[in-house]
């Protein structure tokens, strides 16, 4: 119950934060909006222009862009957060909470999550009913387990952004780590292209990495693209996944914390 | 003299500075690289999905994409303070700045340089090196003197939009959004011809002059007609001396925000 509550003020605390500053919130919508009419009409060029037959349509390439803005978890601060309490020597104190360190971090970026979908991905998707044509998902039940499959991913995301951003304990400069892990997670995920437009061979190796199960997955059971009885199959490997990628980060927390020189403080 | 002098001092610092972490010098670098290649590789997979947008095929969007990113290098490399301006109002810095006897612009220039934007760089001459060949250009002193045209041209727009950037943040919100906005625009949307956009949105691009940052200037290099391709690589200079006339006017009207 209590951690709960701790999720529900830290979304609290984070869409208040956001919102404060209204005219970097505004633009930073209009930028959204923006791209996203763009990314749209060059879709509909290059559909128009081609002469091939392509796995998925247009108006599926344009459900997939605008309900990506749900899966958007690549701006995750963890790496940021972590080092500066390192650097300042905060993090001894983060050592005596009564919470895992991961959980803590968890909770702070399910809510920078949260307050993204509220503040930025609902007024898309809402200006983009009005607008833009676009699938709603296949069925009720495919809708339910999109929205499952978009909470295991975000658990994916997040303990993959986790391991990487464990690399402050012994690097004290980590913003080329940071540039690298996140173009690196954008391209494998399909974030910002769908993956039916890789070239076959690359796209079957990435349908076997955990960041595929990120956007791309859940996006493809939004659209129905993956049959009911899959999803089982589906659920289950991005539960492995969580679980293997926790591992690695427990592994890594524990090398972590023997090793650690806390500065400052 | 004087100003010659503070400059060289200056830019001995700055060297000085920016190589003693090497290690963590060549880190950054490669990280650039391997940031703008992969935005790159979602350009390749959909033109090599779709093969051409409208008469546009792979190497013409390349091309763009590569002058894109060597004029933003050059204007990242000198202008690289500009992008921090907001923070220089917000702490005062800026209060400090102006009342020494040296041009503000050349102390906010001189304060750094971000010599990892020679990633970008690399990138985008790498990327013209392998079009070259496709796009059959011929290096010869004509073409490299237009092609210094045109990366001077689209830098000088570029430093334009970091001082637009910075004008906004004496007066209202943090620039750097505005910035970002115009810079992101250009690199991912403005590297594809105009028309593979509704009517309203090419004429706010084109009125806007964001098509003449590189896009139009690139043509004119490639050699595709269009009236105003040709024009487009002399506004460069006239766009940057606006904006920085205007940047200069805002200053005086500056009160002070540090303590």
């Amino acid at each position: 119950m209590g951690g709960i509550t701790y999720v529900y003020k830290m979304i609290r605390i984070s869409l208040l934060s956001h919102l404060a500053l209204r005219s970097s919130y505004y633009l930073g919508l209009f930028r959204e909006c923006l791209f996203l009419l763009l990314s749209i009409q060059l879709f509909r060029t290059l559909y128009s222009g081609t002469g091939t037959v392509l796995s998925a349509t247009l108006t599926e390439t344009v459900t997939y862009i605008i309900i990506s803005k749900f899966a958007q978890f690549f701006n995750m601060s963890t790496m940021g957060r972590i080092q500066s309490r390192i650097i300042s020597g905060e993090i001894a104190t983060d050592l005596l909470r009564p919470v895992e360190y991961d959980f803590f971090m968890l909770v702070q970026e399910f809510g920078a999550w949260i307050q993204r979908i509220l503040s930025i991905t609902f007024p898309i998707v809402l200006l983009s009913l009005l607008f833009v044509r676009f699938y709603p998902p296949s069925s009720i039940s495919y809708g339910l387990c999109f929205v499952l499959s978009l909470l295991l991913s975000f658990l994916i995301m997040f303990f993959a952004n986790y391991c990487v951003s464990l690399a402050a304990f012994w690097i004290p400069y980590l913003w080329s780590l940071n540039s690298v892990s996140t173009t690196l997670f954008i391209i494998l995920s399909g974030a910002m292209i769908p993956l039916w437009f890789y070239p076959d061979g690359i796209r079957n190796v990435l349908e076997w990495l955990p960041f595929s199960f990120a956007v791309y997955m859940p996006i493809n059971i939004y659209l129905g693209r993956i049959a009911m009885a899959e999803l089982p199959i589906l659920f289950l490997k991005q539960a492995v996944w969580i679980l293997i990628l926790w591992l690695i980060s427990r592994f890594i927390w524990s090398k972590a914390t023997k090793k650690i020189i806390v500065n400052g403080g | 003299m004087g100003t010659v002098r503070f400059i060289c001092k200056s830019f001995r610092m700055l060297l000085k500075i920016q190589f003693i972490q090497l290690s963590n010098f060549y880190f950054v670098f490669l990280a650039v690289c391997f940031t703008y290649l992969g935005s790159y590789t979602f350009i390749y997979f959909l033109m090599k999905k779709f093969n051409t947008v409208l008469d546009w095929n792979l190497y013409h969007v390349t091309f763009v994409f590569a002058v894109y990113q060597i004029s933003f290098g050059i204007t990242n490399l000198i202008m690289s303070q500009f992008k921090y301006f907001s923070d220089y109002v917000h702490r005062g810095t800026l209060d400090i700045l102006m009342i020494r006897p040296m041009s503000l612009f050349l102390q906010i220039i001189m304060r750094g340089c971000e010599f990892v934007s020679l990633g970008n760089i690399a990138v985008g001459v790498f990327l013209v090196v392998m079009v070259t060949k496709p796009l059959e250009i011929e290096w010869s002193a004509i073409q490299i003197f237009k092609f210094m045209l045109l990366i001077v041209n689209s830098s000088l727009f570029i430093g334009g939009i970091y001082l637009i950037g910075a004008t906004m943040s004496i007066y209202i919100i943090n620039g750097k959004e505005v910035r970002d906005l115009l810079v992101q625009t250009l690199q991912n949307y403005l590297i594809y011809p105009k028309e593979a956009y509704e009517r309203w949105i090419q004429a706010v691009l084109v009125f806007s002059l964001l098509y003449f940052v590189t896009n139009k200037p690139a043509q004119w290099f490639l050699g595709i007609a269009d009236s105003w391709n040709a024009w487009s690589v002399i506004l460069g200079l006239p766009f940057f001396l606006g904006i920085y006339g205007i940047w200069n006017f805002c200053l005086k009207s500056y009160t002070g925000a540090g303590n």
